[in-house]
C-alpha cells in the first residue's frame, strides 16, 4: 500500500491557482493598480502597493535555473520511491521565483526549464529541461 | 533608570530521542535558572518563551504552570531569532520599569521524526502547501539551495564550510551538555552520508530534547545583589523580518542592514569583538552571518573560515561551546544556546572550555524558514 504525499490545502485564495494547475497552465498575480507582477506563492494583497484584490494571468511558464539540491532524505516517508528529489529554484521569466522539482534531468545553474504538472488531484508548477525534443505547451 | 543585566544561564541536559513533553523542558531550565541565582519563582515578573511544539500551551500559562504573576510576558514567533531578541526585549522592559527580574525560556523535545513532521505539516502554510509536496527535504533541502549558488557565484568550497563543523566539534568535545562529542575530521565531513546534496550529515543538526534558560534583572534588584557573577550587559541589539522582500533563494542576511549600528551602539570595532555565537543550523549560514555581519566581505565567509583560526584558541573563536552542530538543536532553544555559552564565557564559568579574553561577545540569531529561507535575523552585542 502507498502512503499518500503530503498535498496543499486548497483555499478560496489559491482555488484559482489550482484550478490552473489541474488545466495544465501556471498562474500568478498581478496588481493591477500598481502593476507589480506578485512574489509566490498566492497572496491577498499587493506587497507593494497595498491593493487587493490582485489578478490572475497566465504566466509563459518559462525559467532559469537559479539554484539546485539534490535531495536524499525526504520530509515525508512517501516520497522515497522518487528519491533523488531535484529540488530547483527557478527564476521565471515573468519575475517570480519558485521552488519546485526537475521532472527529469539533471539541473545546472543557467539551465533553460519549461514548466508542466503531473496528473494528480492538486499539482504544483514542476518543471521540464527545455530542449527540443520537448517543446513547451501551446 | 534601572539598567538591566543578565545575571545567569541555565540548560538542561539534552536528550536523543526524548520520551517528555516541550513543557518539562521548559519548566526545568526555569528552575535551573532560579537556582543558579538562588531566587524564588516570586521573584520573577516576567517571561519570555519560545517554543515550537507548546500548543496548545503558551506563555501565560506556562505562567500559571510556574505560579508566575507577571506584569510583562512574551512570547517568540521568529523562530530561531526569537530567543535573542527575547533577551534584548527583556532588558528593554525591565529599563522602562515593565518588571524586575525577568526570565527567558526557549526549548523544545525533538527527535529527527518529529522534527520532520513539523516541516512538513505545522510549521507554516507556505511550507506545508508549496514546499512539502516535493518532497523538499524540510531546511536541508533549502539550505542546500543556498549552499549550491553561494559556491557558484563566489567559488566557496565543502572544504571550507567543514571547517566549521570540525571546529566545533573541537570545541564540543569540552562541553559535557553536548550530544555529539566524537572525534570530527575534515575527511569524515566530506564523506558523510548525503542528505540534501550538496549537503551531507554533519552539515545538519541533531533535532532534540532540551531547554535553555536566561535571567535578566536589574541592577538594583534583590536577585541582582545576591549574585556574585560578573554582570553581562546587553550593549546593543537589532533584528529584521522578512527582508529582502520577496527573494525565497538569498545568499545574504538581514544583519548586514543594521550590523554597523549594532557595532556603533555597542562602542565597538569588529575587532573588539572576541567571541561569535552564531547561529549555525547550517556551516552556509554561519558564513553567510560572518558576511553579513561584516566580519568579512560578501561571498568572502567560506575564505574567512579557511583562513581565520575560529578555535578556542584562535584570533576570533566560534561557537565555544559546540553550537547547535555538536550539542544538538532542542528545537527552539537552538536560538538560546549562543546566549547561553555567550554568558558563562562572559561570567567566566565555562569550566573547560574558558576563554581567557572573555569580555565582549556577539551573539546571533536566524529563522522562521518560510517560503524558502529563514525570514528573520536578529542579534546581541554583550560585555562584562
Amino acid at each position: 500500500m502507498t502512503v499518500a504525499k503530503p498535498a496543499p490545502v486548497v483555499t478560496e485564495l489559491n482555488g484559482p491557482f489550482m484550478e490552473g494547475a489541474r488545466q495544465g497552465v501556471l498562474l500568478l498575480q498581478r496588481c493591477d493598480a500598481c502593476g507589480t507582477t506578485s512574489p509566490f506563492p498566492p497572496r491577498y494583497a499587493c506587497a507593494h502597493c497595498g491593493s487587493y484584490p490582485l489578478t490572475w494571468f497566465e504566466s509563459s511558464g518559462l525559467g532559469t535555473i537559479y539554484s539546485f539540491a539534490i535531495v536524499r532524505r525526504p520530509q515525508h516517508a512517501s516520497f522515497e520511491d522518487e528519491l533523488p528529489i531535484r529540488l530547483i529554484a527557478v527564476e521565471l521569466d515573468d519575475g517570480p521565483m519558485l521552488i519546485s522539482a526537475l521532472e527529469d534531468g539533471e539541473p545546472a545553474i543557467g539551465s533553460r526549464v519549461s514548466v508542466m504538472f503531473r496528473d494528480e488531484p492538486t499539482p504544483l508548477p514542476r518543471f521540464r529541461l527545455e530542449s527540443p525534443e520537448f517543446p513547451r505547451r501551446s | 533608570m534601572t539598567r538591566a543585566r543578565i545575571v545567569a544561564a541555565a540548560q538542561t541536559p539534552y536528550e536523543k530521542r526524548p520520551t517528555r513533553p516541550p513543557m518539562a523542558f521548559l519548566i526545568e531550565a526555569f528552575e535551573l535558572a532560579l537556582a543558579g541565582v538562588g531566587a524564588q519563582p516570586r521573584d520573577v515578573d516576567g517571561l519570555a518563551v519560545t517554543s515550537y511544539q507548546l500548543g496548545p500551551d503558551n506563555v501565560t500559562t506556562v505562567a500559571e504552570h510556574l505560579g508566575l504573576e507577571l506584569t510583562w510576558s512574551w512570547q517568540g514567533a521568529m523562530g530561531g531569532a526569537a530567543p535573542v531578541i527575547s533577551v534584548s526585549e527583556a532588558a528593554r522592559a525591565i529599563d522602562a520599569g515593565l518588571a524586575e527580574t525577568v526570565v527567558c525560556l526557549a526549548g523544545d523535545s525533538f527527535d529527527v521524526q518529529r522534527h520532520m513532521e513539523m516541516l512538513d505539516r505545522d510549521f507554516n502554510g507556505a511550507m506545508r502547501d508549496y514546499l512539502a509536496p516535493f518532497g523538499f527535504g524540510g531546511t536541508n533541502g533549502l539550505f542546500a539551495l543556498t549552499q549550491t549558488r553561494h559556491m557558484h557565484d563566489f567559488g566557496s568550497t565543502r572544504e571550507q564550510f567543514g571547517l566549521v563543523a570540525v571546529a566545533q566539534r573541537a570545541n564540543a568535545r569540552l562541553n559535557p551538555n553536548a550530544l555529539l562529542r566524537g572525534d570530527l575530521t575534515l575527511d569524515d565531513y566530506l564523506n558523510a552520508r548525503p542528505i540534501a546534496e550538496p549537503l551531507r550529515l554533519f552539515d545538519c543538526v541533531l533535532p532534540c530534547g532540551g531547554a535553555d534558560a536566561v535571567v535578566v534583572t536589574s541592577a538594583g534588584s534583590d536577585v541582582a545583589r545576591r549574585s556574585n557573577r560578573r554582570a553581562v550587559e546587553v550593549l546593543a541589539s537589532g533584528a529584521l523580518h522578512n527582508w529582502e522582500a520577496g527573494t525565497p533563494v538569498t545568499l545574504i542576511g538581514g544583519w548586514s542592514s543594521y550590523a554597523g549600528e549594532l557595532l556603533r551602539t555597542a562602542g565597538m570595532r569588529h575587532s573588539d569583538i572576541q567571541m561569535l555565537q552564531l547561529y549555525d543550523d547550517y556551516p552556509i549560514m554561519v558564513a553567510i552571518q560572518l558576511e553579513s555581519l561584516g566580519f568579512c566581505s560578501r561571498g568572502e565567509g567560506a575564505r574567512f573560515l579557511a583562513e581565520t583560526d575560529i578555535s578556542r584558541a584562535g584570533k576570533l573563536p566560534i561557537n565555544t561551546g559546540g553550537g547547535q552542530l555538536s550539542c544538538g538543536q532542542a528545537g527552539a532553544a537552538g536560538g538560546l544556546i549562543g546566549v547561553v555559552e555567550a554568558v558563562w564565557q562572559l561570567q567566566g564559568v565555562a569550566g573547560d572550555r574558558q576563554l581567557e579574553r572573555h569580555d565582549t561577545a556577539l551573539v546571533s540569531g536566524f529563522g522562521m524558514v518560510g517560503y524558502g529561507r529563514g525570514l528573520s535575523s536578529s542579534a546581541l552585542v554583550l560585555g562584562a
